[in-house]
């Protein structure tokens, strides 16, 4: 087998959750990196067995991961002008605040539509559901084609934190919480539309609704 | 206030204020069924909105995914609150 080929068959990482971060060192880096990376990975696993501890592996892998990141995000554009960074400043202790949850896992209530998650031209879907704050856990559907859903699937708090914000509402770290939340689902391949029609209607409708403050969750 | 994974998109995106994990993606509060997990991040999340001066706040957390002890930070967090 050509050395190449190799490379591609010991780097063909399965798409469960817990491989997503070290897909990048199969898909990103150039072949030299990536011989050093499962030389490194070898010796790694012989000094934690060494040690009886795994932290060095562990923070190897985690170190390669976020090398891969990385190389990610240079290949990584704005899709267009953003402009500076937007700023609204907190006018309110969050003991006070109002609070929000918006989340882009693919989340809708039940015998809603579900999000596009590809369309006929793998356009994605750029539109939003609004998830009222009270959506049992058994009415909170999700789905999405681009992460594993296994996590929210199993406890929606992994990534929607609806039940820990009730927690802080009790024990009167946030002040209040909004009565509807919202979800987009991430895969968006036309983000114009998102930033000059959805976001801005979801903005809205928080304002109107009075929230100071919104948690948003990327998957 | 945003929770994400992704340090270099926060960069090239830059949004106002981003707790930045190193979680593998779709598990951006944590493990799932990990309530201190969960809690410990959302926690840190609000702590940013009120502590961030400036547009473009990115605060890495220094979460090793479960290489934590979750419920002994939120022991040590109550602890300290007492103690304020």
């Amino acid at each position: 087998m050509e050395s190449e080929e190799l490379l591609k068959d010991l780097l063909a990482i399965p798409r469960e959750a817990a491989f997503n971060r070290v897909r990048y060192i199969g898909a990103m880096m150039g072949e030299e990196e990536q011989i050093e990376f499962i030389k490194g990975l070898f010796a790694k696993a012989v000094e934690s067995r060494e040690a009886k501890n795994p932290d060095a592996l562990f923070d190897f892998l985690e170190t390669w991961e976020e090398k891969g990141m990385a190389l990610s995000a240079t290949r990584a554009k704005a899709p267009f002008e953003l402009g500076a960074a937007p700023w609204s400043p907190l006018n309110v202790p969050i003991s006070k605040a109002k609070v929000a949850l918006v989340a882009t896992g693919g989340f809708y209530v039940s015998g809603d539509e579900p999000f596009i998650t590809d369309g006929p031209d793998n356009k994605g879907d750029y539109s939003f559901r609004a998830i009222p704050r009270t959506t049992p856990a058994d009415k909170l559907e999700v789905f999405h084609l681009h992460y594993d859903l296994s996590g929210p699937k199993e406890d929606r708090n992994c990534v929607f934190p609806i039940d820990r914000a009730e927690e802080l509402v009790k024990d009167g770290v946030i002040g209040s919480l909004a009565d509807t939340y919202y979800s987009f689902m991430g895969f968006i391949q036309e983000p114009e539309i998102l930033a000059k029609e959805t976001a801005p209607e979801v903005a809205r409708l928080l304002k109107t609704d009075g929230v100071d403050a919104v948690v948003l969750t990327a998957t | 206030m945003l929770v994400m994974m992704n340090s270099g998109l926060a960069e090239v995106l830059e949004p106002p204020r981003v707790a930045r994990v190193r979680f593998p993606f779709g598990r951006p509060m944590g493990e799932p069924s990990n309530p201190d997990q969960s809690r410990v991040i959302l926690e840190d999340a609000l702590g940013i909105l009120e502590t961030a001066t400036k547009p473009g706040t990115v605060v890495h957390l220094p979460y090793r995914w479960r290489r934590e002890d979750y419920a002994q930070i939120r022991q040590d967090r109550a602890k300290a609150k007492a103690t304020a």
